[in-house]
């Protein structure tokens, strides 16, 4: 078979193209129930703040541990048990322990100032998600971050319910507009 | 001395070919087992409806995918995954490739 060198640079740079497509398609599939599960546990969470806003605190626990469970199964079912990303697990736990530890250290009192630098913060985690996986999850992780920062500065009369709608809501169509090829 | 080294690796005229070569890249990052389906493979590869099944079936006959076939309620679906001989036989036109543009023609 004749290649000739430009053949060859031609051919390879095609594969990397598609290789790095195909990946990224991959990371956005895994990605995508996962979104759309933590953008309902965003909804109900701060819809049920904004009528018992005093039980904001144990509403959050029960809705962080419903998302953490809940994404573990997604990632097992998908991978396989023997597949399981014990990183991502890892990750995770990580990430919402420093949170944990930010909010005992910092004292925070306002509720809805706390709810809005954890949800930043998370925003910020999927930023740094998209470097690596995919443009997509990083302009998802922008927006909620940005709808975070403009709740903590602004505080909406509605906070609760601006954060169901603009937060949740980017969450559930943001993880949707992952599934699109 | 760069003909000798061009011998000991092949070239994979079935791979080759531009719609085969992006299928083959399209399911080379998946892990073992892990497939994409009619839909998947199209918008990755660039084929169209016509001439993807075609290149499929040839790189099934070739033994580099294995095409499996099920519905979804009930429309049906086809996907495609990467065999271990796949793996290789990629692997190997990649080095294949990568000589060429090392050592010129």
């Amino acid at each position: 078979m004749n290649v000739t060198p430009q053949d060859a640079a031609r051919a390879l740079k095609d594969v990397d193209q598609v290789a790095g497509r195909s990946s990224t398609l991959r990371a956005y599939r895994a990605a995508s129930p996962v979104f759309i599960l933590w953008g309902l546990v965003w909804a109900v969470v701060n819809l049920c703040c904004d009528q018992w806003p005093g039980q904001a605190g144990g509403l959050w626990t029960a809705g962080d541990l419903v998302g953490f469970a809940g994404s573990i199964v997604i990632g097992s079912r998908m991978a396989g048990p023997e597949r399981l990303n014990w990183r991502g697990v890892v990750t995770a736990a990580v990430v919402m322990a420093a949170a944990a530890a930010v909010v005992v250290l910092l004292r925070i009192r306002a509720v809805e100032t706390l709810t809005a630098l954890i949800c930043l913060v998370v925003g910020a985690v999927y930023m740094v998600w998209g470097v690596w996986h995919g443009a997509r999850i990083f302009i998802l992780g922008l927006i909620i971050a940005g709808v975070s920062l403009a709740a903590g500065l602004l505080h909406p009369p509605h906070f609760y319910l601006w954060m169901a709608g603009a937060g949740g809501g980017a969450l559930i169509v943001g993880g949707l507009w992952l599934r699109r090829l | 001395m760069a003909q000798a080294a061009l011998n000991l690796v092949e070239s994979d005229e079935i791979i080759h070919q531009s719609t085969r070569l992006r299928l083959m890249a399209a399911l080379y990052p998946l892990p073992a087992g892990e497939r994409l389906d009619f839909k998947q493979l199209k918008a990755l590869s660039g084929a169209t409806d016509g001439n993807l099944g075609g290149h499929l079936a040839t790189l099934e006959k070739a033994g580099y995918v294995l095409i499996e076939k099920d519905f979804v309620g009930k429309k049906p679906r086809t996907r495609a995954s990467l065999t271990k001989d796949g793996r290789r036989a990629f692997q190997r036109h990649l080095d294949f490739l990568r000589d060429i543009l090392e050592h010129g023609q």
